[in-house]
């Protein structure tokens, strides 16, 4: 995650609506948001839960 | 082989087509309806703990090439050899098919594309063909289609601004596109900062830029069928992952609902056909049902009155020739018809540009951009050319992952390692760019499918050999084309502008499109065509074949909008016309 955000990726972001179209020609580095964070609800987690 | 109790229908392929005609079958008759799919079993709560770029760097979502692949070579002088990793095309597997990874862009086609070949010697002559072409009319119209692509438009509430609407011209919208009956169901999506400075320039220098069709709803959305699907979010991970929130129109957020309603309709996931059953008697040729193999590895017969072919362009055109169904196009006599006109899409990054402030690229989808098509089809009169058709202008932000796309550099760059390239390769990561071609693929007699005389699948079956090259049309279209946007680079203010390095041999490992057409091609006639109108077998009139594999060639768009306008329309023959009296519709 910390060499992603290196390069100017952020990682995954649920969503991007507010700011994909308000940060024209300049740099917008937001931290990582996860779909819990966002809604704040559990979702399976794939086979890192197992 | 065990045999089932019949059914009245079984479908080949759980993708967009599989799916759709399962339920509009479903949906306004009682058949009961079986769809076999070889992969597995999807749907969109997977696609939430997915969001990494590895997975598709590794092709979780693809087909898989150790059980079958296919052969290919560049003309029938040389011998064919398998693909063993994913490159030119990305065909998919399990229930959604590539409808589950693909990027959503939504065009309708030109209506000038249905009889490219009449039109085109009427205009220019027979000359201006280019001299071993196979280029055929489609024997359907645009006008035929338009009803269903509104109804495809509406299934999966494609976004975007109508730029003819009843013979309207819309600035704004496409005003080069056919006439419409509706607006989109749903407005454009937002646009990148990149595609914003692509639609500034476009329009200083006089072209027509408009928002990008898009099968990823800009807002909320309802369809006909009740199926509600949220606004895209552009997190930016779209083409080449599923929907984490089901805002990009796929067969399992859209299809998959309605069918599940329906207890006259099944899917078998893990089902592999491996040919299609037929016979001959008194005359006439039936199909009889399709035997495949389950996932305990069992021969299975599976009987039916109606047998459907929907998996993707090489895999119909397979089980075809496996099964012994139509005669096997030979390039060498022009005989046959099945195999013939294989087409792909001339597809590539016109240029690379290099900016110095950043893009903000993760954010997006891949559909969510600007087209410009004032060179598509034949709008630029091509009497001085030494080409025929064309394509259309591109930008969105599209496949930006970290890992595949790091390390990009301008020419000025010289290092090539160490501290100085680390140094540039951070600060161009998110500055670069590109402006992408979607161009027309002409059909050819030397392009073409066969089986392969060495190699096989995991069952012992023989693979597809695909023959494929580009001719000098593609070519020279290219070397325009690419003028072309250097120029728009420039314009956009790009600092550096890297020039596509113009198209050569077919290179399978540079991925293009996974648009790939032909091989039972549709028309009016049975001497020129493997199905007709209704995408009825000219033979076997209880056999449907439905997909890209009907186009007689390539149309310079995105293919799914017309593949789901085409599928709604023998949909509505089968319901309306077949069932009450079988037999041939054409």
């Amino acid at each position: 995650m910390i060499g992603w955000q290196l390069v100017g990726f952020p990682g995954p972001r649920m969503s991007n609506y507010d700011d994909i179209d308000k940060h024209y020609g300049e740099a917008f580095r937001p931290k990582p948001t996860s779909l819990r964070q966002m809604t704040g609800v559990d979702v399976r987690t794939g086979e890192d839960e197992k | 082989m065990k045999a089932l109790p019949a059914v009245d229908v079984v479908i080949v392929g759980g993708g967009w087509t599989g799916l759709l005609m399962a339920k509009e079958l479903g949906s306004r008759t009682a058949l009961s309806v079986v769809v076999l799919e070889r992969g597995g079993p999807r749907s969109t709560g997977d696609y939430s703990v997915e969001m990494d770029e590895l997975n598709t760097l590794r092709f979780r979502m693809m087909q898989d090439l150790s059980e079958e692949t296919v052969t290919m070579r560049h003309s029938s002088r040389q011998r064919a050899v398998p693909l063993r990793q994913h490159g030119a095309f990305l065909p998919g597997s399990g229930v959604g098919g590539a409808g589950e990874h693909w990027g959503g862009w939504f065009p309708r086609f030109l209506p000038d594309t249905f009889a490219l070949r009449s039109r085109t010697i009427e205009k220019y002559g027979p000359a201006k063909l280019p001299a071993d072409h196979s280029i055929e009319d489609w024997g359907i119209t645009y006008d035929d289609l338009e009803p269903h692509y509104t109804r495809a438009e509406y299934l999966v509430g494609a976004s975007g601004k109508a730029g003819n609407l009843r013979g309207t011209r819309i600035e704004g919208g496409n005003i080069f596109e056919g006439w419409r009956s509706t607006e989109y169901p749903t407005p454009p999506t937002k646009i990148p900062y990149i595609a914003s400075l692509f639609r500034d320039a476009t329009q200083s220098l006089g072209y027509h830029p408009y928002p990008l069709p898009s099968a990823t709803t800009s807002t909320s959305f309802t369809n006909p069928d009740g199926v509600s699907r949220p606004g895209c979010t552009y997190c930016g991970f779209c083409d080449r992952y599923g929907c984490m929130i089901g805002a990009k129109a796929q067969p399992t957020n859209t299809l998959l609902p309605v069918i599940q309603k329906h207890k006259n309709v099944s899917i078998r996931t893990a089902a592999w056909v491996r040919r299609i059953v037929h016979s001959s008697a008194d005359g006439k040729r039936r199909v009889s049902g399709v035997m495949y193999v389950d996932a305990l590895g069992k021969e299975t017969f599976q009987p039916a009155a109606l047998t459907i072919l929907a998996s993707w362009t090489l895999n119909n055109n397979r089980l075809l020739l496996l099964s012994g169904i139509g005669e096997p196009y030979d390039p060498a006599t022009g005989k046959g018809n099945l195999g013939r006109n294989l087409t792909h899409q001339v597809s590539m990054s016109l240029v690379t540009l290099f900016f110095e402030k950043p893009l903000n690229r993760f954010m997006g989808s891949a559909a969510a951009g600007i087209r410009v098509s004032d060179f598509d089809g034949d709008l630029v009169e091509k009497t001085q050319l030494p080409f025929l058709q064309g394509g259309s202008f591109n930008v969105s932000n599209l496949t930006t992952g970290p890992i595949a796309n790091f390390g990009v550099l301008p020419p000025s760059v010289k290092a090539r390692w160490g501290s100085d390239w680390k140094k540039a390769a951070l600060y161009h990561y998110d500055r670069t760019s590109g402006i992408r071609f979607a161009g027309e693929h002409l059909a050819y007699k030397g392009n073409c499918m066969d089986l392969d005389p060495t190699y096989k699948d995991r069952f012992g079956d023989p693979l597809l050999r695909m023959t494929i090259d580009w001719r000098d049309n593609e070519r020279k279209m290219v070397e325009f084309m690419t003028a072309k946007a250097v120029e728009i680079g420039r314009a956009m203010g790009a600092t550096q502008v890297v020039p596509f390095p113009g198209l050569h041999a077919y290179d399978t490992t540079r991925y293009q499109s996974s648009h790939v057409q032909g091989g039972t091609i549709v028309g009016s006639s049975p001497d020129r065509s493997v199905v007709n109108g209704y995408l009825q077998h000219w033979e076997f009139s209880n056999l449907f074949i439905l997909g890209a594999s009907s186009f007689p060639q390539n149309a310079s768009p995105n293919p799914t909008a017309t593949i789901l306008a085409l599928t709604y329309r023998t949909a509505d023959a089968i319901v309306d016309r077949y069932l009450k009296t079988p037999g041939p519709l054409g």
